[in-house]
């Protein structure tokens, strides 16, 4: 195979030269009109990139537009927000609630409110959970009522701790464990119990309770800080 | 190498409108020479201009157009390629196997060819065919190839190299087989 041999090949490949129909042109040209915009002579031809700011702009108005739609979309549909208020009671008071079944949790009747913990509103329940109550249900519904009443009056608890008020801790963890003493909590109960007392300058009883606590709760997470509060366990 | 390369006219960007015009012709047998089959050349013309359209700006009017233009014809014929292999994978592996040689793009596209040269030209690889259909039938310098597309210049010789040895066997192969000089 020599040059020439190629020259010849090579000619005939540049003399090979295919133009689209007038209808694949037209067809080409509607649909870059589609992507581009008309651009039929000179006047109308774009400037794609000479306006620098356009592609900015238009990036940021899509943000403050799609924003905008987002947060209206979001206030539309989100759940209502409730504030829970956990309120601090005196022990009688607490009793008569319970006897007269009032919830422990009521916002509108207590007389300081001590802690308040925004949550995210439930969901409304099924209409079925609402009409029909099976036996199973009900236990359940029970023992969750009681775990909340266990967990609203050891907040009581916490809630007068962290504010010095260590009688009034003790007075409410005295009841607590009367009223529950096999409750789920008494960990947290007994350790919150410890400390009250050694804040309270009552360290013997505290070290002795703690000694206790050590026994029953050995991998406790609470050991380390009432460790803290106690100095050392005998 | 008698073809020039075609210029802005008097160094000004051209308009995108007068490319079109002018330039849709080249285009289209550009991706036809890059192995573009008959029925994906109107939807790959169409991205290329797109593409011209986006990047226009960026054309720098001291050098020649085609050259530049060339470089889109590529791009958008290689990413072709890559589309069409992808899919004959997914397909294969559910339905038969690969026939691997030749290539059922390069059949499809061969059985195309008009001329025992385009028949050829089909049979070399899209990155040396490239560099050969634009030095040796576009008539663009070797740098400007390189530059083009985006390759150093010892790897443009080299392909030019390769590709003119593997279209001269071609050429001398095809001619015994129909029983030619």
């Amino acid at each position: 195979m020599t040059d020439l041999d190629l020259d010849e090949e090579l000619a005939q490949l540049r003399a090979d030269v295919v133009e689209p129909d007038a209808e694949a042109t037209r067809r080409i040209a509607a649909r870059l009109a589609r992507s581009i915009g008309p651009f039929g002579g000179d006047s109308a031809a774009p400037a794609p990139r000479g306006l620098p700011w356009a592609r900015p702009l238009q990036l940021a108005t899509s943000f403050v537009v799609g924003g905008v739609m987002g947060a209206g979309l979001y206030g539309a549909l989100r759940a209502p927000r409730v504030e829970r208020v956990y309120v601090e009671r005196s022990p009688a008071t607490i009793q008569t609630t319970s006897s007269s079944a009032t919830p422990l949790l009521d916002p509108v009747s207590a007389p300081s409110a001590v802690v308040a913990v925004p949550t995210i509103a439930e969901p409304p329940p099924r209409s079925n959970r609402s009409t029909v109550s099976t036996p199973s249900a009900s236990a359940s519904g029970d023992r969750l009522a009681s775990l909340a009443e266990q967990q609203a009056l050891l907040d009581v608890a916490r809630a007068a701790f962290a504010r010095s008020d260590y009688s009034g801790a003790l007075q409410t963890l005295a009841t607590h464990a009367a009223r529950f003493p096999k409750s789920v909590l008494a960990e947290e109960r007994e350790a919150l119990q410890i400390k009250a007392l050694a804040a309270s300058d009552r360290l013997q009883e505290a070290r002795a309770l703690a000694t206790r606590f050590q026994a029953r709760h050995p991998q406790s997470l609470l050991l380390p800080s009432i460790k803290d509060s106690v100095g050392t366990i005998p | 190498m008698s073809v020039p390369a075609v210029h802005a006219e008097g160094g000004e960007r051209p308009s995108f409108s007068a490319i079109f015009a002018r330039d849709l012709g080249y285009v289209w047998t550009s991706l036809r020479r890059l192995g573009v089959p008959s029925r994906d050349l109107e939807d790959l013309s169409h991205d290329v201009f797109f593409r011209v359209y986006q990047r226009l700006s960026d054309y720098d009017a001291e050098r020649p157009f085609r050259p530049w233009l060339f470089g889109f014809c590529f791009r958008v014929a290689s990413d072709c390629r890559r589309r069409f292999s992808n899919q004959r994978e997914v397909l294969g592996a559910e339905l038969e196997p690969i026939d691997p040689l030749p290539d059922a793009l390069d059949r499809l596209v061969q059985a195309e060819a008009t001329s025992l040269a385009q028949l050829v030209l089909q049979s070399l690889e899209l990155e040396r065919r490239a560099v050969f259909v634009m030095h040796e039938i576009d008539g663009c310098p070797i740098p400007e190839v390189a530059s083009t597309l985006g390759i150093p210049l010892n790897t443009a010789y080299s392909r030019l190299r390769l590709a003119r040895e593997q279209f001269a066997e071609g050429l001398r192969r095809e001619r015994a087989r129909r029983g030619e000089r």
